[in-house]
């Protein structure tokens, strides 16, 4: 309550204690009963209209909508004429504004909801709500913030890939062509013997049956553990479209993982960035796991380019992680220098396939240098198709 | 729930929301003023006794020329011709209510200045009023249809007009709070002098201060409206109707409560307040006279004798008879000059070629007929189904275990109840109605007689056969009507729009045309 309303109502006292005349008492009365019962109800309403959030962390892809639901409850005996509630949004884009206009019953609770789309990576806050109003007269507006607000953690956007898997350990998940990969466990069907065939694999009770040999034939499937070996270095990448390289390559580094993760692949990362709050290098064990998946995205979202810091070629060396026998290693880059190009060829030498995704004009550089060791595509700058070979 | 800003919201704040604040709160605050002087100087005898329907009319003449004016787009001159008409009207009315009753002229005497100078102020009041709350009637109009994303951009396109709007209500706010301090004071001044409103006068200061609370109230709402405006969020009508009931019924329990609390009995002495006030004053060394109060009580007293001493003073002035002439000349020039002045100013325009092609145009008691017309047709409505009421309620009154019997032996017992229509649903019907009986008239003209046992389709159909050209237009007035009549719906204006005028066009064609038109068609 402002000085003036305090002094206001000493007047309307003093008229009321010491002036006897009825009129004049009930105008003062009226003025003094009208205004305390809107000052009430302006500190009972914000008190007791609470507003609350379902999920206290949201995830979501960027540029994809996310839906925001706000339950607002008024748990006082009182009925709110109309409340403005607000959710601040910080740098969100939301395509109708978390603002509403809404009345309460005494006990009534509502869920608002509205769609944001972030346009950008990393993670954010949103929230808290603002409730806005005042008593029905006008007298006393409040305003009142919510104390809970939600983590939202947005993962870089994930786009369809095709990418052939030809090289890793027999008995995985990935169907191929290639027989040598066959996985004895996984009966596929019966075929007429073929010379060169071996006599282990004859079914002897079918060819018995019929009178010819018959082989067994196996599901061939590969199994290859993929490690995601991002640069995010940003002195590695040229000023121009620096911004967009760099969540370019978040994009890539993201889809592999999902598209691993699809293919029921052990998936592991490392990058030569920094994570929000923090100066380590971002390593994750490779592992198949969904929740391990999760885990990648979110360190995708979280991660920011880094300034100077050790080559990314250098990382999987002294990193401490662990690669297994024909690990499939997906190196994401702009750039490419010969101590980066002799690293990898240790890389190789240790059982390993490399694979690079270079970014920006020097494709063609790395091409050259070494097109012929390692399998080399090109990650487009715009539309859907991330990469070509 | 967030809808735009409708025509039919704006239609509502111009015509009655508006024009309500603008005429009550001056007028409460006048009649109250107007009762507590009464009770402060009870010995002057020209307080007039019919001021309420002077004032009331003044602040309805100013709202309805208001909007009508600014509909014409008439300028300020418009304005002061009316005022001045306003303030003729009113010499006229207290001549013939104080004049003729008494016998005599009116002279420039209290009598007359006093409730003239009340309508002035009533009507300046008003104009005040109104003009500010055009301003918001401005924005809301340029608002209209807009939500969201659009409705924040038109507001940032008018921020002219709505820091303006914002202004003006904040002054009409101020204005209205001042005159509730003003009869507070009053008020103050009539507890000192132990002088008691009568029970009018008290009704009238209790409802200036519920108003004015309630004005306030909506005030304070509209700014607010604005300010939600500003996020892109139009306030819908339900909630502001919510919010108006809401401060009602705070007022009316406060009323309620406050109406058993108030008496003519202090808690403490006013002489106690009086003695803290002199301790105070010794405090701060104020030179605060003793017995101030009694001073102004005497003060008072003396005003009061020296109105009652003012009727019986008759001065007698001795002037030379050149001056008397003088002075008759000057009265003469001033009324002729005043007369010719008046006749330019008011009669003159009227005269104009301007006016009276603009008045053809408009031709206003065509459309007084017409708005006649629909009043007449509502009050007999109403007064049919009062007295339907009434007789129901009556033979409801006098039902005895007879008349039960009789009821429930009745051909009505035992029916399925059918949903009563609504007056809007039966005033359909029956322009569809009516319009149907035109297209029979004009099938009569054409040689298809319309029989009674023909439904509206069949007859539709032999219509068709003499006029092949018409059977899309005939087949849409079918199928109009047909839902109108055996539905318990409102069909939506525009279809009804379009299926008068169809019945419309195809009642104008001549029999011959129609034959042509029937043979041009394949």
């Amino acid at each position: 309550m402002k000085a003036i309303h305090l002094l206001l109502l000493v007047l309307l006292l003093v008229l009321v204690l010491f002036f006897p005349l009825r009129i004049l008492q009930f105008v003062v009365l009226l003025y003094i009963g009208v205004i305390g019962l809107s000052y009430l109800y302006s500190r009972i309403i914000p008190r007791y209209v609470t507003v609350r959030r379902e999920n206290k962390v949201l995830r979501t892809h960027r540029f994809e909508p996310l839906e925001i639901a706000l339950i607002v409850e008024n748990r006082s005996f009182l009925p709110a004429a109309y409340l403005n509630v607000v959710d601040e949004q910080n740098t969100f884009f939301a395509s109708e504004p978390g603002n509403f206009l809404i009345k309460l019953r005494p006990g009534e609770r509502k869920i608002l909801s509205y769609s944001l789309e972030s346009q950008n990576r990393g993670q954010y806050t949103v929230g808290p709500a603002v409730i806005q109003g005042s008593d029905p007269l006008g007298f006393f507006p409040f305003r009142a913030r919510s104390a809970e607000s939600q983590t939202l953690i947005v993962y870089p956007e994930v786009l369809p890939l095709s990418l052939l898997s030809s090289e890793g350990l027999p008995a995985g998940t990935i169907r191929v062509e290639n027989p040598v990969y066959e996985d004895v466990t996984r009966y596929r069907t019966l075929r007429e013997y073929l010379p060169g065939d071996s006599l282990r694999r004859v079914n002897w009770k079918a060819s018995a049956k019929t009178g010819q040999l018959f082989v067994m034939d196996y599901l061939p499937l590969l199994h290859a553990p993929v490690l995601i070996l991002l640069n995010l270095n940003s002195q590695d990448y040229p000023m121009r479209f620096r911004y967009h390289r760099i969540e370019r390559a978040a994009t890539l580094a993201a889809s592999l993982v999902v598209h691993f993760l699809s293919l029921r692949q052990e998936i592991g990362l490392i990058a030569s960035a920094r994570l929000e709050g923090g100066e380590a290098v971002p390593v994750a064990e490779i592992r198949g796991t969904h929740g391990h998946a999760t885990i990648l995205l979110e360190m995708l979202g979280k991660m920011e380019p880094a300034q100077g810091g050790p080559d990314f070629s250098e990382l999987p060396f002294t990193s401490g992680i662990e690669l297994p026998v024909r690990t499939r290693v997906e190196v994401i880059t702009p750039v490419l220098g010969q101590l980066d190009i002799s690293r990898l060829r240790q890389l190789r030498g240790k059982g390993c396939t490399v694979e690079l995704f270079i970014l920006g004009e020097q494709l063609e550089a790395a091409r050259e240098l070494c097109g012929r060791e390692f399998s080399v595509f090109s990650v487009q700058d715009f539309g859907s198709d991330l990469i070509y070979r | 729930m967030i809808s735009s800003i409708g025509k039919r919201y704006l239609r509502l704040l111009r015509s009655l929301v508006h024009p309500l604040l603008s005429i009550f709160l001056p007028l409460l605050f006048l009649l109250s003023a107007d009762q507590l002087l009464r009770v402060l100087f009870p010995g002057v005898f020209w307080f007039p006794r019919q001021l309420a329907p002077l004032l009331l009319a003044a602040g309805i003449e100013e709202a309805v020329m208001g909007n009508l004016l600014f509909k014409e787009r008439a300028a300020f001159l418009a304005r002061i011709r009316e005022l001045v008409v306003l303030l003729a009207l009113a010499f006229g009315y207290l001549f013939i209510l104080l004049g003729v009753r008494s016998g005599r002229a009116l002279h420039l005497s209290p009598v007359l200045i006093y409730p003239l100078t009340a309508t002035l102020l009533q009507w300046l009041f008003s104009h005040g009023i109104h003009c500010g709350l055009r301003e918001r009637e401005l924005l809301l109009g340029s608002l209209t249809g807009k939500r969201g994303a659009a409705l924040r951009h038109c507001l940032r396109d008018s921020s002219y007009q709505a820091g303006l709007t914002v202004r003006v209500l904040r002054n009409i706010k101020a204005g209205a709070i001042v005159f509730q301090i003003q009869i507070v004071a009053l008020l103050i001044a009539a507890a000192v002098l132990k002088r008691q409103p009568a029970f009018g006068g008290q009704l009238v200061i209790s409802l200036h201060t519920i108003v004015g609370l309630l004005g306030i109230g909506l005030l304070h709402g509209f700014e607010e409206q604005q300010l939600l405006l500003g996020s892109g969020i139009p306030l819908p009508l339900a909630l502001e109707r919510r919010r108006v009931l809401f401060c009602l019924s705070i007022l009316a329990i406060t009323a309620a409560a406050v109406i058993l609390a108030a008496r003519n009995a202090s808690l403490l002495p006013l002489s106690a307040l009086i003695a803290l006030l002199r301790k105070l004053a010794s405090l701060f060394r104020f030179p605060a006279g003793p017995g101030w109060a009694e001073a102004l009580q005497n003060t008072l007293i003396e005003r009061q004798r020296y109105y009652q001493a003012m009727p019986l003073a008759q001065p007698a002035p001795v002037v030379s008879p050149l001056a008397l002439l003088m002075v008759e000349f000057l009265r003469r020039l001033f009324t002729t000059l005043l007369g010719t002045g008046l006749f330019l100013f008011l009669v003159f325009p009227l005269l104009s070629q301007d006016f009276i092609d603009r008045l053809r145009e408009l031709r206003p008691f065509a459309s007084l007929w017409r708005r006649l017309r629909v009043f007449l047709g509502f009050t007999v409505r109403f007064w049919l189904r009062f007295l339907r009421w009434l007789r129901l309620s009556r033979r409801r009154a006098f039902l005895t275990v007879k008349d039960e019997r009789e009821a429930a032996s009745g051909p009505k017992h035992g029916r399925i109840k059918s949903r009563r229509l609504s007056v809007r649903k039966r005033v359909q019907m029956s322009r569809v109605q009516r319009a149907f009986l035109v297209l029979t008239k004009w099938g009569e003209r054409l040689g298809v007689p319309y029989v009674f046992f023909l439904t509206p389709l069949e007859y539709s159909d032999q219509l068709s056969a003499a006029v092949p050209a018409g059977s899309g237009q005939l087949t849409y007035v079918v199928e109009v009507f047909e839902e109108v009549m055996f539905s318990t719906h409102l069909v939506a204006g525009g279809r009804i729009a379009r299926y008068l005028r169809t019945i419309r066009s195809l009642s104008r064609l001549a029999p011959e045309e129609t034959r042509e038109a029937g043979r041009s068609s394949p």
